[in-house]
């Protein structure tokens, strides 16, 4: 047991914000580190001290292991909170940390090995007795994972071994697929994350996404603070959250959290983590993987249990065990989080860099909005696009509905495109309302096309409000012409010989 | 016969989003009425700065738009996450614009800052329009840089693994000469 009165934050952005709140709020004094980019950062200016990482590439910065291990162990800090996504899961990291007798806040590396390596993390919850997705229980070369999708049947999925987060998953759809996508699958996992091994996985369809968020203390003690359900995706990656999900009763809840416990405790787990299940169309339950660190959507736990993950985190890496028992986490209400990305819907998702003119952040009752955005802001292309959390509360699901919309509309981020329109267009379809979820509910749901046609709407009956606004501007700001650019124009229109018109 | 001198009236051309449009204003004691091909608007100008202008319509509408700083005579609105952007069309703009346009020719900056990731074409390959010609990294999306006509590749700017900035120069091409 030690008590933590010092946190290096390796992290930037609305975690890093969310970390320095929490530890403001323990008494912990918040240390962060900023990229040439971030260094007029809000957390920058909100935390007690800060350090140039040099460069504004993730390699030269958030990524760079040993430049944060130096820097924190010239601020004297007792731990170091690495947020999510970064370094967040990465083994060597953590043992560095441990190395150094600095608390990592999360797992052990041990644990963050095992929970990295996706295919031998299935193996091993699955003989704790965990059902599992179909697939094989070691990486596999092109013949193996053949010979596996033969046995089960096509679609299945290409998946890197040392990928998740959604990123490294291919499907393939027949033996030529497979054939042609294992070597490109294989290079692309190399260039991502440092190793080339594959594995298969049957794809359940349709399903939807469940997860459990987890916190274990050091002695062993796990409970689970109910789930989230995050089917509503495009390529993988989560864009609307809620709790609780449609598709559970009591029972299956019950049963589902059971076996997420079961999970964490079959891999030694600590501190906060997730565990994620798909259930299929007979609610059968699959494990997939292990998020063993903070995820962006903890909000939505937080919002319902009341409790501050984030602060827990920090007091269970102190050495604090859990200060409650199952039974006594009892969610109310509803939560719905809308994840806003600077990315056109309308141009495929490209990311939006600009400036941030104009902004304001709704509020109000059970509105919570986690963001490091700030009027006049520069937007980058280093980092992912995630800009704002839109986080909202309700007595009933509709009333978490309603609210979310409400903020949408009164939310304003102006300079850059993003993807409010997208969350609009989601909370406002029937399906979504009636909570007839999967995995492909954009797709199925055509939300796009809804966008597409609501955006032009909207432009079209703006339009001319924005030509009268313009002209309203031009009146008092008209440029006048350039002397030179006047005696030009006068020689064009005269030919080769000018008279000077004045 | 009554002159009315408190309205006075006058045609703007503007390029709206691209699109040429000639606008009918009408102005009077601090209401303006619009006129696009007999689509009319009716506003009063409610406050004008540098950052926002708030027009208001009779039946109580409010914009409330946010003003992107532009050089000149472009400005570009924003107004719910969507872009509106307008230029005035005059004369020396059209030099200027021409002059602009020819330099540009045959010229590829970049559309995003990120990093150039792959490079598929030397100097002096020859190219169809549309041919993928680089790909950039972006806020963790991949970006292709495809060929705007035929031609041959004249320069190449950039390498693989460079930065690159918004409308900075990656590659010149020559136009392959229709006649040949």
């Amino acid at each position: 047991m030690r008590e933590i009165r010092k946190v290096l934050i390796a992290n930037r952005g609305e975690i890093a914000l969310r970390i320095i709140r929490a530890c403001r709020e323990l008494g912990v004094k918040p240390v962060t580190v900023y990229s040439d980019v971030d260094a007029g950062s809000l957390p920058v200016r909100l935390s007690d001290s800060s350090y140039a990482l040099g460069g504004s590439e993730p390699s030269e910065s958030y990524l760079n292991i040993e430049k944060i291990i130096k820097i924190a162990r010239l601020s004297g800090v007792d731990a170091v909170h690495p947020g999510y996504g970064f370094l967040s899961e990465n083994p060597l990291f953590a043992k560095r940390c441990e190395e150094e007798g600095i608390i990592f806040i999360g797992p052990s590396s041990r644990t963050l090995e095992l929970a990295g390596n996706k295919v031998e993390c299935r193996r091993v919850v699955s003989s704790a007795g965990v059902p599992t997705v179909p697939g094989v229980d070691r990486p596999v070369e092109l013949e193996e994972a053949l010979s596996f999708a033969d046995k089960v049947g096509y679609p299945v999925m290409l998946k890197a071994v040392y990928g998740g987060g959604g990123r490294g998953i291919r499907v393939v759809n027949n033996p030529e697929e497979l054939r042609q996508a294992y070597s490109i699958a294989a290079a692309e996992a190399g260039t991502a994350f440092g190793r080339t091994a594959l594995y298969v996985e049957k794809i359940i369809k349709p399903a939807r996404h469940i997860e459990f968020q987890i916190l274990a203390d050091r002695s062993g003690n796990v409970v689970h603070l109910h789930e989230r359900e995050c089917s509503i995706q495009r390529r993988f990656q989560k864009l609307v959250e809620i709790s609780p999900s449609p598709a559970l009763d009591e029972e299956l809840r019950a049963t589902m959290g059971e076996v997420a416990v079961a999970a964490a405790r079959a891999i030694n787990y600590m501190n906060a983590g997730t565990i994620e299940f798909l259930l299929d169309r007979e609610r059968r339950l699959y494990f997939i993987e292990v998020n063993a660190r903070l995820q962006v959507e903890h909000p939505v736990t937080e919002m319902r249990t009341g409790i501050d993950i984030v602060k827990q985190q920090i007091l269970l890496a102190g050495g604090e065990a859990l200060p409650f028992s199952q039974d006594e986490i009892r969610p109310i209400g509803a939560a719905i989080e809308c994840r806003i990305n600077a990315e056109d819907p309308l141009s495929d998702f490209a990311p939006s860099t600009g400036r941030v003119i104009r902004l304001h952040i709704p509020n109000g009752p059970g509105v919570r909005v986690d963001t490091a955005l700030y009027e006049g802001m520069e937007l980058s292309a280093f980092y992912d696009s995630l800009i704002a959390k839109l986080v909202c509360w309700g007595v009933s699901f509709e009333e978490a509905r309603r609210r979310c919309l409400r903020a949408l509309n009164e939310m304003r981020i102006e300079g850059i495109a993003t993807t409010a329109p997208l969350h609009k267009a989601v909370l406002e379809d029937r399906d979504f309302i009636s909570g007839n979820l999967d995995t492909d509910f954009i797709e199925r749901r055509k939300i796009l096309e809804k966008v597409k046609k609501q955006i032009e709407e909207e432009k079209n009956s703006v339009q001319l409000y924005a030509v009268a606004a313009a002209i309203a501007y031009f009146r008092n700001n008209m440029q006048r012409p350039t002397r030179q650019e006047q005696t030009r124009e006068r020689r064009r229109i005269v030919g080769a010989r000018y008279y000077d018109l004045i | 016969m009554v002159l009315d001198i408190m309205t006075s009236s006058r045609r703007i051309n503007l390029t709206l989003d691209g699109r040429r449009v000639t606008v009918v204003v009408e102005e009077s004691e601090g209401r303006m009425v619009i006129n696009i091909n007999d689509e009319k608007v009716e506003v009063a100008l409610v406050s004008k700065n540098e950052d926002e202008i708030v027009l208001k319509t009779s039946d109580g509408r409010s914009f409330s738009f946010a003003v992107e700083r532009s050089g000149g005579d472009l400005i570009t609105l924003w107004l719910g996450g969507i872009a509106y952007r307008a230029e005035l069309s005059r004369p020396y703009s059209a030099t200027r614009r021409a002059a602009v346009e020819q330099a540009q020719h045959g010229v590829i900056t970049c559309p995003v800052p990120g990093k150039v990731i792959k490079l598929m074409v030397d100097e002096g390959s020859v190219i169809d329009a549309g041919q993928p010609l680089a790909v950039l990294e972006s806020m963790k999306t991949e970006i292709m840089i495809g060929a705007p006509h035929k031609g041959i590749v004249k320069k190449i700017h950039i390498k693989t693994g460079q930065s690159v900035v918004k409308g900075q120069l990656l590659i010149e091409l020559e136009p392959q000469n229709p006649n040949q």
